[in-house]
């Protein structure tokens, strides 16, 4: 079966075609590692549209969708063959703000790029930030905020992962309003504007 | 249509931050634990010279209550936004505002039409019996579900103002659904709306409000346009966030666009009754001249 397939599914967002030819690809032998680096070929050109404006957040959320079905087919022989993500991150929106959509596509990225997350969900106080990061050894941190008021609630969460010394743990940020200078002045590791650069970001991060 | 009014209010929720809200509470539930905060709110708008007030009833819809258990309040927490806004501001046309329920329409999320036209209709029958003179849609990124939310409000007979969230993408401007300004227009004023238009807009300048206006303007002939930006984008500093648009730039910016034909002013977060006194004035010399 031809790979492109299965990229072209993730990009079109069509979840039944990203489950049925993921099983396909499985039941013909392909290599579970080569299936996964189509989707995330998948992931990463509809990321790559969303940066240059060429799609928007609907485009986004039906492609990590199909992502989603398609890695529940393939998970399981991921691990069965022993490829387990390199990194773990764990990600969820800052406490007083109930806003998802930019966090769960980030999620998805980061699943897409062989991350293993932890998705803590919204309105996460910073000491559940700093307990999970710990339970999971975290590689990563990630803080989302949408609303302009909640921005000190990621201050609050970066101090207090600082001052439970997780050496490890690289913290990145972002949100619609936040800005890269925001970003410094809190002392983030690291700020993605988008779910797309959060990818790239993320990679630099944990390459140390 | 004319609605009687060009001059709305301003944000509702930093300035209940200033009061004491805590992050993470939902601000609807201060119509009743509140009330005389909310009120001043109000009163200090309409002493500004708001001539619409708009109800506290933005996440009162029973999606957004639930997250916090609050479903069972919807009707009181609604009628006392009212109740709150007819004893602050006697005179003003009141506005019942509707907020998107936060979940998405399939394919994006779970959500089913069906499901989005119950929740707006229940909040709608509240705040239409309460006695609101019209309906403030505001904050949609996803055209369609705003139309579904204006189809099912035209059941109550009353005008409705629809509002997107535009944000820059690359030189344009569009939703986070991709929208153009002219599509969201459009579809907005095709469903029913009796005036469209742009509130909030994280990072978008006063030029890019009065560029979209424009746009806007350019395929809605007639229809009132509804503006209200944020005061700029937020600043952290010691005593939280602050807001750097000043009222001053709202005036001239309010005087460039009311040379786009029938305009309803307004404010998003971050501003303030010093902001909304400013355009008053402006209006007022606009008028005079």
């Amino acid at each position: 079966m031809d790979t492109q397939l299965l990229t072209s599914a993730i990009v079109a967002g069509n979840r039944k075609d990203a489950k049925a030819l993921t099983e396909q690809a499985l039941a013909e032998g392909l290599p579970p590692q080569e299936v996964l680096d189509s989707l995330i070929a998948g992931m990463d050109e509809i990321g790559g549209k969303f940066q240059r404006n060429e799609a928007f957040v609907p485009e986004m959320l039906i492609a990590a969708r199909a992502m989603k079905e398609a890695m529940a087919v393939l998970e399981p022989v991921l691990l069965a063959a022993g490829i387990k993500p390199e990194f773990t991150a764990v990600i969820g929106t800052v406490q007083g703000d109930l806003h998802d959509i930019g966090k769960n596509l980030v999620a998805m990225m980061w699943r897409g790029a062989n991350f293993s997350v932890v998705d803590l969900g919204t309105n996460v106080p910073p000491e559940k930030f700093v307990e999970a990061a710990r339970e999971h050894q975290a590689d990563l941190v990630g803080l989302s905020a949408l609303l302009t008021t909640t921005m000190p609630s990621m201050k609050a969460t970066i101090e207090a992962l600082r001052s439970a010394e997780l050496p490890k743990a690289k913290v990145m940020i972002g949100g619609a309003p936040i800005t890269p200078e925001f970003a410094k002045e809190i002392g983030a590791d690291g700020f993605a504007a988008d779910a797309a650069s959060a990818v790239t970001v993320a990679r630099e991060l944990v390459a140390g | 249509m004319t609605l009687g009014f060009r001059l709305v209010d301003g944000a509702m929720g930093t300035e209940l931050i200033k009061r004491g809200l805590v992050l993470g509470t939902p601000s609807s539930l201060w119509n009743l634990q509140r009330p005389e905060d909310i009120q001043s709110v109000h009163r200090s708008y309409h002493e500004a010279g708001s001539q619409a007030i708009t109800t506290n009833t933005f996440g009162a819809n029973q999606m957004q209550l639930a997250l916090h258990g609050m479903e069972s309040q919807l009707d009181e927490i609604n009628i006392a936004a009212i109740a709150n806004v007819k004893s602050a501001a006697l005179g003003a046309t009141i506005l019942g505002d509707i907020g998107p329920t936060g979940e998405m329409l399939e394919p994006y999320g779970d959500l089913e039409p069906d499901d989005l036209k119950k929740a707006v209709y229940r909040q709608g029958k509240v705040l239409a019996e309460g006695g609101v003179s019209a309906f403030l849609v505001e904050t949609f990124s996803d055209p369609e579900e705003l139309c579904i939310t204006i189809d099912t409000l035209l059941a109550f007979g009353l005008p409705i103002l629809a509002t997107f969230a535009f944000e820059q993408a690359g030189s344009e401007v569009r939703t986070a659904w991709g929208t153009t300004p002219e599509d969201a227009a459009l579809r907005a004023v095709g469903a029913g709306a009796t005036a469209t238009g742009a509130n909030c807009g994280t990072e978008l300048s006063l030029s890019a409000y009065a560029s979209l206006a424009r746009q806007m303007r350019s395929v809605i002939p007639d229809a009132p346009l509804v503006l209200q930006p944020n005061a700029g984008s937020p600043q952290l500093g010691p005593d939280g966030m602050s807001y750097s648009r000043d009222a001053e730039e709202f005036a001239s910016w309010a005087r460039e666009v009311l040379t786009l034909g029938e305009m309803i002013l307004g404010g998003c977060c971050g501003t303030t009754p010093l902001h909304i006194r400013q355009m008053s004035q402006t209006l007022a010399q606009e008028s005079n001249s």
